[in-house]
């Protein structure tokens, strides 16, 4: 086993169910809302009677021994081999975006690390092009996604997708170009200004020179010793002839503390909240030092601890835009017609909402919270959500029946069962009884009053599932329905 | 299911010892406090349900569009840090320029002259243009003390100016706006305060409690979509972060819903421009003209243009920009001009930083510090340079231009002689440093005429300061009761400062006189039986 703090922080002890943080359904949509992308509502039953620190230890295996995705035919190719092939290299791009939201529904919570480490190591696809590139930066971030952090640097800074995002191909002896060596430190494990000097930048770019040789396009980029530059450099007040390892080294030799405490700060936010508990990311950076950086028993700790399920920190994420329609169709787990390929729909929808998969905005990444918001990204989240839902109103009208048959179970009380369906589905009860009025208003249809009052409507109606329809399209606006 | 509210409550006494208790009490006090004022939840007005339809102007908001003048700013982002070596080259010096980039020097054969000390490469013709029709200023040197290298905390350095700390996290138009807007959420005026075109905010327009821009990217399809849309109650959400991300979230749909209706009215009156090209900046300028033909009245926009982060192949990516950025620039306006528009319209680009003096080994530039910035209209009253071009033989120890002129005081000139705000609101914004004008050729002077008080229409009411004193003038259009408070910024009430019946007419109460307040910031509330009013105030 690894180890863990001597004296953890409070909260930091592994969560046990009682009266104010109870094992219920609530509480299970929590843990797989923030550790994937939600779960079916017909599954929740599964665990409610479960020891939960076995549910999350099972979990956590899962993730563990998830499978690495098989490489694409085209996963070596360069570009002289598209050009003879009958595969568009745009094409490739976005069948292996449609491939990684596969792999975040199917993988749990390896591949949701995998998305989380795609906008901590950015590159943007648009920039390094090669279908061939994506696939090797992808294969880097999931077999590293759980693994040890210092060998994840080393090798993700010898993508070429990397090496052509920050300039490093073009960082060679006499030429150096600091764009690399500045956001390595900034970006990917040390933070602005925090541990670095301007002269250390130029001194690093020196030492990561010499990874300027390609033969084709979208071919590997190797070294070149020629063009490594072969003299004494000073980083971080030590001298020597550093090259590219030794960066990797003496940077996590000399800078332990503030790259632990930089990352599980970011490792917080993803899965916690806005808020940070300095305490508590002190607590998780002494284990990821403790374990040399190893990232699983930090995740481990993270996701079995009380800390993690107390009720404070419950809906307090805005959710991504591919988290928002990942989590709606996994969570209502309705189909759609076998012809139609939704995947390909989410990849679009949450490009045009903001979050093109692997091309984020800029190197700093997607900023997340509430920078995802604003009046455009709010219309299209709800014109996005509102047509998926249509989509499986089109396919299939009953499996709208199902869900509130499901839920309510027996109950013929439009109120009860509409407040129900809500508050599934929202993290919280609406603030305002005038809300679940208007609620009930759109889940009435209209049918007379009379036949609610007199008990002659049930679930088993033909007008159910339009009802339900309706319902769900009037939630989907709710402000709070993009909140996890 | 409902029992997780009751969890709530139990947790929150529970949650008073841990060490996070502090920052969470500030929250919540400060929208306890808000709510006291009246800032949030109108009731009535956005309850569930309700047909959409546009928010109506609230009295304060019709006092200060009615004050201020129709001047529009239009912000130009250009995001990556753009060389302003090879924007605007320094003719007068033109070997040593060239010295330092042997291989992305822009020829001097294929330079167009704005004067004999400075020129624009062959490929701007429309900058060309609008300099030789006067309508373009250039400031030299512009950046600040130490400059950040980073994109980010160099952009957020331009957006906050908060240049010394550099952990100020409201933008200095969200502070205007802040100021005079200070009860934006619950009554946010009738038109945008400020638009976005694009898909990201960004921090320049960001206050305590809301950003005050509306991002836009398809004014019709905004509209389509809202259309549909019901407005949200404000009230009753629970006192956390999970209340305050949910007013954060109801708020911007109810401003999204509100402002649709409006924003598509302006664009569905004009039409587009002529000249523009299909390229993004082009895109985002003809939006903008649109709206302003439209008559919309927002006075701020803002537009960007990415890319400038040229660490190679410059010389392509540089051009390529710079053409965008010309022609959309001309065509911008030409369309204005057309309908009489081009003088009320003044556009100012920022960039986070200008690049390194000598080239790199890529063909291209490594983050530099000191550039210059542009600025367009007719109000301009003539073309010029302002400030003196950073010595290219003296860089500063990492081989960048050393700044000559704050930035923060180009903010300042347009804040105070092209918006004409109220110099404490300049004060407010800027963060309390001060900045002498600069001779960009446009003033207030018979701009704003005296105060006007229409009666009947709405409700007056702002500090005065004079002397190191601070008054309350407001300025009833019918007689009534009238209750004043004041309020620490933290939300404790501190004394009440009137408390009566008051006759139709001006009114001017003297707070410092009468109230012996410590200074710093606070507010009042104004209490008639035709509504609450409030604003930030400051004792001296």
């Amino acid at each position: 086993m690894f180890k863990t703090v001597k004296s953890p922080a409070l909260g930091m002890y592994p969560y046990i169910p009682d009266s104010i943080i109870p094992w219920n359904a609530k509480t299970i949509q929590h843990l797989f809302r923030r550790i994937s992308f939600g779960i079916p509502h017909t599954n929740v039953s599964n665990f409610i009677n479960e020891d939960p620190q076995e549910v999350i230890d099972t979990i956590l295996s899962d993730a563990q021994n998830a499978p690495i995705t098989d490489p694409p035919v085209w996963a070596f190719w360069t570009q002289e081999d598209f050009n003879n092939s009958d595969i568009l290299p745009y094409e490739a791009r976005r069948d292996w975006q449609k491939q990684a939201v596969n792999d975040f529904i199917n993988n749990g919570l390896r591949d949701k690390m995998t998305l989380f480490w795609s906008n901590h190591f950015v590159t943007e696809m648009q920039v390094y092009n090669a279908p061939s590139y994506l696939y090797q930066y992808y294969h880097v971030l999931q077999t590293n996604a759980l693994g040890n952090f210092k060998e994840f640097v080393r090798a993700i800074g010898l993508t070429p997708a990397m090496l052509i995002y920050l300039n490093g191909f073009e960082n060679r002896k006499n030429n150096p170009n600091e764009n690399y060596a500045r956001e390595l430190y900034e970006l990917f494990t040390l933070g602005e200004n925090n541990g670095y000097t301007q002269d250390d930048i130029v001194e690093t770019a020196k030492a990561l020179t010499g990874w300027n040789t390609r033969e084709e396009n979208g071919g590997p980029i190797t070294f070149n010793p020629d063009t490594f530059d072969d003299s004494d450099k000073i980083i971080f007040g030590n001298i020597g002839n550093w090259g590219y390892d030794d960066v990797v080294d003496n940077l996590f030799a000399e800078k332990a503390p503030l790259i632990a405490e930089f990352i599980c700060s970011k490792i917080y936010t993803f899965f916690i909240g806005p808020e940070i508990d300095a305490t508590y990311v002190n607590g998780m950076a002494e284990t990821f030092i403790d374990n040399n950086f190893e990232i699983f028993p930090v995740i481990n700790q993270l996701v079995k601890s009380e800390h993690f399920f107390e009720q404070v920190h419950l809906g307090v994420v805005i959710k991504s835009p591919l988290n928002l329609l990942i989590s709606s169709y996994q969570e209502l787990n309705f189909e759609v017609a076998p012809d139609f390929d939704i995947i390909n729909r989410i990849v679009a929808n949450a490009r045009d909402t903001g979050q093109n998969l692997f091309n984020p905005p800029d190197v700093a990444g997607w900023q997340g919270d509430k920078a995802w918001m604003n009046a455009t990204a709010f219309t299209n989240r709800w014109l996005f959500t509102e047509q998926m839902i249509r989509r499986f109103w089109n396919h299939d009208r009953e499996q709208f029946r199902q869900l509130a048959v499901s839920l309510v179970d027996g109950s013929n009380d439009p109120a009860y069962i509409t407040q129900t369906i809500l508050d599934y589905i929202l993290v919280y009860e609406l603030p305002n009884p005038e809300e679940y009025e208007a609620a009930i208003d759109v889940f009435k249809l209209d049918i007379p009053q009379n036949y609610y009052d007199e008990g002659l409507w049930d679930l088993s109606w033909e007008q159910v599932p339009k009802q339900v329809f309706e319902l769900l399209k009037f939630v989907i606006r709710i402000p709070e329905f993009q909140l996890k | 299911m409902c029992s997780n509210t009751t969890h709530q409550h139990t947790k929150k006494s529970e949650e008073e010892q841990s060490p996070n208790h502090q920052k969470e009490h500030k929250t919540w006090s400060r929208r306890a406090f808000m709510h006291a004022l009246g800032l949030t939840g109108a009731g009535s007005m956005v309850l569930s349900n309700t047909v959409l339809s546009a928010s109506a102007a609230s009295p304060l908001a019709d006092a200060i569009n009615n004050s201020e003048t129709d001047r529009v700013l239009v912000v130009v982002r250009l995001k990556g840090g753009n060389d302003g070596l090879n924007t605007i080259i320094p003719v007068y010096d033109y070997d040593a320029y060239a010295g330092y980039r042997p291989s992305i020097k822009i020829n001097q054969n294929n330079l167009l002259s704005l004067d004999p000390d400075f020129g624009v490469p062959n490929y701007m013709q429309g900058v060309k243009n609008l300099w030789d029709d006067g309508k373009m200023k250039v400031v030299h040197g512009v950046g600040y003390n130490d400059q950040n290298l980073s994109h980010f905390q160099g952009s957020d350095n331009w957006a906050t100016t908060d240049v010394v700390n550099e952990d100020e996290d409201t933008g200095w138009l969200g502070r205007y706006f802040q100021e005079i807007y200070p009860d934006f959420l619950n009554n946010p005026p009738e038109k945008p305060a400020a638009i976005q075109i694009g898909n990201r905010g960004n921090l320049i327009f960001e206050g305590t409690e809301t950003s005050y821009a509306l991002t836009v990217a398809n004014p019709q399809q905004l509209y389509q979509i809202a259309s549909e849309g019901t407005l949200y109650s404000l009230d009753n959400l629970p006192n956390n972060l999970y209340g305050d991300q949910a007013e954060y979230l109801r708020g911007l749909a109810n401003t999204t819903l509100s402002y649709a209706e409006v924003i598509n009215t302006a664009y569905e009156s004009s039409t587009d421009g002529t000249g523009y090209t299909n390229g993004d900046l082009s895109s985002q300028l003809n939006i903008v003209a649109r709206l302003i033909k439209g008559n919309l009245g927002t006075k701020i926009y803002f537009v960007s243009l990415g890319g400038f982060d040229t660490h190679n192949s410059q010389p392509q990516r540089h051009q390529a920009l710079m053409e965008e950025l010309s022609g959309a620039m001309e065509a911008f306006y030409n369309d204005l001009s057309d309908q009489g528009l081009d003088n009320k319209v003044l556009a100012m680009t920022i960039s986070e930083f200008g690049r390194r003096t000598a080239e790199n080994g890529s063909n291209g530039t490594d983050h530099g510090a000191a550039s210059q910035m542009m600025l367009f209209g007719t109000g301009l009253e003539g073309n010029g340079f302002i400030s003196q071009h950073p010595d290219l033989n003296d860089l500063d120890n990492r081989g960048n231009l050393k700044y000559n002129l704050d930035f923060r005081q180009v903010y300042s000139s347009v804040l105070t002689d092209w918006l004409c705000v109220d110099p404490e609101i300049v004060n407010v914004a800027l963060l309390g440093t001060e900045f002498d004008s600069l001779p960009m050729g446009y003033s207030c002077e018979g701009i704003l005429g005296t105060e006007e008080i229409i009666p009947g229409r709405s409700f007056v009411h702002h500090a005065i300061y004079n002397n190191k004193q601070v008054s309350l003038r407001f300025v009833l259009t019918e007689s009534m009761h009238v209750d004043i408070k004041i309020y620490a910024i933290t939300g404790q009430q501190v004394t009440t400062l009137s408390n009566t019946f008051a006759n139709a007419g001006e009114h001017l109460i003297n707070i410092s006189e009468k109230t012996s307040l410590l200074p710093g910031t606070y507010i009042y509330k104004i209490a008639t039986r035709r509504g609450y009013y409030s604003k930030q105030f400051i004792v001296p």
